[in-house]
C-alpha cells in the first residue's frame, strides 16, 4: 500500500513538472507543434497560431498562421483592378526563419505597390503565402489545384527548387499519384493506424512536451556523437553532424516530374520562380516556355561571389533557408516581375 | 569541457565512483588534480602550460613571502606575483584592445601607426584563475592565512575542475583548509549537490540557452525588429544572463559538493534587490567581493573623505567591467554602475546597501525591486551590444519608435521568462537556500520533481547544440 501511494505521488509530481514545461514551451513561446493532419488534406498549419521557430530553423521568424493556416494575411477576393497572387513552394517560401514582413513576398508586396502608387496607377497587388515546408512536386501541384477551387487567384507564383523534385516519403498528406498515365488523387493517408489514432488524441498533438520528445527521434542518428563529443569518431561513409550532408543535386527531372511540371504550366496564369542549377533550369524553361519565369539562381550566385551568401545564418553558423539579404533580393526580383506584368498587362 | 554536455556527465560518471573508491587525502587530491587538467585540456590541451606556469609561480612566490619578514622583500615578492599575474591577463585579454585604443588616438593627432593584430587565443577561465591565484598571493602578504607547503594542495586550490573555468573565485581561507582534510562528501553534501546539477542544468538549458537564442538574433540584427522587440530582447538578455551564469555556479557548487569540498555562493537573488548597493552584494558575489578586498579597500574605500569614496567606487566598478571583457562597451558598463552606486551612497545611509531580509511585501518594496530591475536592466545594453554601432542603432531604434505587429506575442513571453526566473528566486529567497528542493519532506514528491526537470532538461538538451556559458569568455 505504502509503495502504491510513493509510486502515485512520484507520478502525480512528474506529470506537475510536466504541466509546468507545457506551459513554459508553449507561453514562452520556445516549441509549439504547428502541424495538423486535415481530415481532407492530411498536414497542414493550424490555424490562428503564433509560434516562434526558433529551434526549428536556422533563424527567428514567427510564425503567425491565418484563420485558413497559411502563413501571412488571409486570401481576399481583390477589386477588379487589383491583382492576387498566390505564392506556393516548399520551406522557402513558407520562410519561418525571418518574420513575415521580412518575408520577400511581403517585401515584393511593399516595394510594388510604392512604385505603382508612385506612377499613379490605381491597382495593387496582394501576395499570398501558402507555402509549406517539404512540398515535392506532386503535393505541389494538388495543393494548386486544391487552393484553384477555393480561391480564384489572379496569378499563381511558384516557387521550384532542387528540393521540390526530392523524394519525401512518410507523409500523411493528400497528393497526386500518376497512374496508368493519368493523373489521381491520392488520399491513402485516411487510413492508416497513424491518422485514425491521432483524431482519437488530437488534443495531445498539440502538446509542446510530446512534440519536444517527439522531436528526440530526428536526432537519434547523432547519438554517438552528442554523448561522446570530440571522442566520437566518425565511421566511413558516415559525415560528423557538424558537416551537413551533401544534398543529391537534381540535374534532371524524371518523367513523373516532367508531367507535373507540364501541367502546371498549361495554367496562363502560372509564373514560376526558379531557383536551381543551370542544368535542371535549362529542361523546366523547355517545358515552361521562355517567360513565365524568374530565375533567382545567378544573382543569389553573384552575391555569394561577392561574399555576401543569402542563405548563411550567422547566429546557428549555417547555411539553410533564405536569410535577410536573400529575402531583399529575391524581393527585387519579383517586384520587376509583377511591374512587368502591371504595366504591359502580361508575363 | 562544458556543464551542460553529455560528455561532462559521461567525465563525471567515471571520475566520481574512483574517487569515492581512493583511500587517502594524498591520492584523492592528486587524481583530483589530473582529472582536473584533463578537464581544462580538453578545450586545448596548451592552455593547461601557462595555468601551471602560473601555478608554480604563485606557489613559490607564496612559500618566499610567508618565509620573509623584511617588509620591503615581502613587498617585491608580492609586486612580482601580481605584475607577472596581470601581464598574462593583460597580454591575453586586453592587448589587441590597448594596442587598436592606442591607434585610434593616434589617428585623431593624426599620425598613423601601422599596427598588425595579433591573432591571441583567450585561455577559458583565463581571469578567474588568475583573480584567483592574486587573492592567495595577497591574502599571505595581509598575513591572513599560511601558504600551503603542499605543491598537490596548492594546484588543486587553482585548478580544482568545478569552479576553474568560471568561479566563484575562490579565496585560499575557504578552499585551502578543505583540501587539508581527506574529501569525503557527506550525504547531505551529496543530495545537495545533485540538486544543484539539476536545478543549474535547468537554470542554464532551459531559461538561459532558449532566451538567449531571442537575444542573439535580435541583437544580431537589430536594424530588422521594432523598437518594442528589441526592449523585449533587452529585457531577455537579461533573464539569460542571469539563468545562465547561476546555472553554471549551481552545477559548479553542486559538483563540488559530490566531492566533499563546498564554494561560495556566487548569486542571492539580485532580481530582488532594493538598490544598486544590494544588487551588487548579490550579483557575482565572489567577484564584487574581490574588487572590493583587493582594489576598493586598497583604494581607501570609504574612509578618505566623500569625493574620494565616488572615485574609489568609480575605479573600481569602471576596471569591474573591464575585466569582463576588453572592449569600450564594458567600461561604460562599469562605469555606468559607478555614477549608479556613487548617486545610491549620496543620498542613502551606507547601512541600507547591506542586504536584509524583506519583512513585509509592501508596494515601495516592489517598486524599489522594480527599480533596481530596470536600472541594472538599462545598464546589460552596454554589456550585450558588441560594439558601439549596435549600442547606437539600440538608441535610434528607441528614439524613433515604431510598433510592432507582434506585440503582444514578445510581451507574454518577456513576462514568461520573467516570471519563472522570479518564481525561482522567491524559492530560494523564502527558503534561505538554493537546495529548496530538499526542504520537501516527501521523498517521492521531490524524487518526482527532480527526476522530471531532469529528464525533460536532457531531452532540451539533446536537441540543442551544445552552449557554452556566457562567462566562459570572460
Amino acid at each position: 500500500m505504502k509503495t502504491i501511494k510513493s509510486i502515485s505521488i512520484f507520478l502525480f509530481s512528474f506529470a506537475l513538472v510536466v504541466v509546468f514545461f507545457e506551459c513554459f514551451l508553449s507561453l514562452g513561446g520556445i516549441l509549439q507543434p504547428i502541424v495538423r493532419i486535415d481530415a481532407t488534406n492530411g498536414e497542414r498549419y493550424r490555424p490562428n497560431l503564433t509560434c516562434s521557430s526558433l529551434f526549428v530553423s536556422e533563424g527567428f521568424g514567427l510564425a503567425k498562421t491565418n484563420t485558413a493556416g497559411w502563413f501571412g494575411h488571409d486570401f481576399k477576393d481583390l477589386g477588379s483592378d487589383d491583382i492576387s497572387v498566390a505564392v506556393i513552394g516548399n520551406s522557402f517560401v513558407a520562410s519561418r526563419q525571418v518574420f513575415y514582413r521580412n518575408n520577400f513576398l511581403a517585401l515584393s508586396e511593399k516595394k510594388t505597390n510604392n512604385i505603382l502608387a508612385h506612377k499613379g496607377i490605381q491597382k495593387t497587388v496582394s501576395f499570398f503565402n501558402f507555402g509549406k515546408e517539404d512540398l515535392p512536386i506532386n503535393e505541389l501541384v494538388y495543393l494548386k489545384d486544391d487552393l484553384n477551387k477555393l480561391n480564384h487567384p489572379d496569378y499563381f507564383l511558384i516557387l521550384l527548387n532542387e528540393g521540390t523534385f526530392s523524394v519525401v516519403t512518410h507523409r500523411y498528406v493528400a497528393k497526386y499519384i500518376i497512374e496508368n498515365d493519368s493523373i489521381k488523387v491520392d488520399s491513402s493517408f485516411k487510413n492508416t493506424a497513424f491518422v485514425k489514432n491521432y483524431n482519437k488524441f488530437e488534443v495531445f498533438t498539440k502538446s509542446s512536451v510530446l512534440f519536444l520528445m517527439h522531436r528526440v527521434k530526428s536526432h537519434l542518428p547523432r547519438i554517438w556523437e552528442i554523448f561522446f563529443d570530440k571522442f566520437y569518431v566518425a565511421s566511413k561513409g558516415q559525415t560528423s553532424g557538424e558537416e551537413e550532408d551533401e544534398p543529391t543535386v537534381t540535374t534532371s527531372l524524371d518523367p513523373e516530374n516532367k508531367r507535373f511540371i507540364s501541367e502546371l504550366s498549361k495554367d496562363k496564369h502560372v509564373i514560376f520562380l526558379l531557383n536551381v542549377n543551370p542544368a535542371l533550369c535549362k529542361e523546366l524553361v523547355s517545358i515552361i516556355g521562355p517567360s513565365n519565369y524568374i530565375n533567382i539562381q545567378p544573382i543569389l550566385l553573384a552575391m555569394k561571389k561577392r561574399g555576401i551568401d543569402p542563405n548563411y545564418w550567422e547566429i546557428p553558423d549555417k547555411v539553410g533557408h533564405f536569410n535577410l539579404v536573400g529575402h531583399q533580393i529575391i524581393s527585387d526580383e519579383v517586384t520587376k516581375k509583377m511591374l512587368n506584368i502591371v504595366l504591359q498587362g502580361g508575363h | 569541457m562544458i556543464f551542460n554536455s553529455f560528455i561532462f556527465f559521461i567525465f563525471l560518471g567515471v571520475v566520481l565512483p574512483i574517487f569515492y573508491l581512493l583511500p587517502s587525502k594524498t591520492s584523492k587530491n592528486s587524481f583530483l588534480l589530473i582529472v582536473s587538467y584533463i578537464f581544462y585540456g580538453y578545450w586545448d590541451w596548451r592552455f593547461c602550460l601557462l595555468l601551471t606556469f602560473t601555478t608554480i609561480l604563485d606557489y613559490l612566490i607564496g612559500k618566499k613571502l610567508y618565509e620573509t619578514t623584511d617588509l620591503k622583500k615581502r613587498k617585491v615578492f608580492m609586486t612580482i606575483s601580481v605584475v607577472v599575474n596581470l601581464s598574462i591577463l593583460g597580454f591575453f585579454k586586453y592587448f589587441n584592445f590597448f594596442a587598436e585604443s592606442f591607434q585610434d588616438v593616434c589617428a585623431l593627432f593624426g599620425t598613423s601607426l601601422d599596427y598588425t593584430h595579433l591573432n591571441i587565443i583567450l585561455p577559458v577561465g583565463l581571469s578567474f584563475y588568475i583573480f584567483h591565484n592574486i587573492s592567495y598571493i595577497m591574502d599571505i602578504y595581509r598575513n591572513k592565512i599560511e601558504p600551503t607547503t603542499n605543491l598537490i594542495d596548492f594546484g588543486l586550490f587553482v585548478v580544482f575542475f568545478p569552479q576553474l573555468v568560471a568561479g566563484p573565485i575562490g579565496r585560499a581561507a575557504v578552499l585551502l583548509p578543505q583540501l587539508k582534510q581527506k574529501l569525503t562528501p557527506t550525504k547531505e553534501q551529496i543530495k545537495g549537490g545533485v540538486v544543484l546539477i539539476i536545478g543549474g542544468l535547468f537554470r542554464k538549458v532551459m531559461i538561459g540557452d532558449t532566451a538567449g537564442r531571442f537575444v542573439d538574433h535580435i541583437f544580431g540584427h537589430l536594424e530588422a525588429y521594432k523598437s518594442f522587440e528589441i526592449i523585449c530582447g533587452l529585457m531577455l538578455f537579461t533573464v539569460q544572463i542571469y539563468a545562465d551564469f547561476s546555472g553554471y555556479t549551481h552545477v559548479a557548487r553542486g559538483t563540488a559538493k559530490l566531492f566533499g569540498v563546498e564554494l561560495m555562493k556566487n548569486f542571492e537573488q539580485p532580481y530582488l534587490a532594493r538598490n544598486i548597493g544590494e544588487f551588487w552584494n548579490r550579483w557575482h558575489i565572489s567577484l564584487s567581493t574581490w574588487l572590493r578586498d583587493y582594489l576598493y579597500i586598497p583604494l581607501g574605500g570609504n574612509k578618505k573623505g566623500k569625493g574620494r569614496t565616488y572615485f574609489n567606487l568609480m575605479i573600481t566598478m569602471i576596471l569591474g567591467g573591464l575585466w569582463h571583457g576588453a572592449s569600450w562597451n564594458f567600461v561604460v558598463y562599469g562605469a555606468l554602475h559607478g555614477v549608479y552606486l556613487s548617486i545610491h551612497r549620496m543620498f542613502f545611509n551606507h547601512d541600507k546597501v547591506k542586504p536584509k531580509k524583506i519583512e513585509r511585501v509592501t508596494f515601495p518594496v516592489i517598486l524599489s525591486i522594480f527599480f533596481t530591475f530596470m536600472l541594472v536592466t538599462f545598464s546589460r545594453i552596454f554589456f550585450r551590444s558588441t560594439s558601439w554601432h549596435t549600442t547606437q542603432v539600440f538608441f535610434s531604434k528607441i528614439i524613433h519608435w515604431e510598433s510592432s505587429e507582434y506585440n503582444i506575442w514578445f510581451f507574454c513571453t518577456t513576462l514568461t521568462y520573467l516570471v519563472v526566473i522570479y518564481a525561482l528566486d522567491i524559492l530560494e529567497y523564502s527558503t534561505g537556500r538554493h537546495t529548496y528542493m530538499l526542504d520537501i519532506k516527501s521523498k517521492p514528491l521531490r524524487y518526482g520533481i527532480l527526476s522530471g526537470v531532469f529528464l525533460l532538461t536532457l531531452f532540451f538538451m539533446f536537441q540543442t547544440k551544445t552552449t557554452p556559458f556566457l562567462y566562459f569568455k570572460f
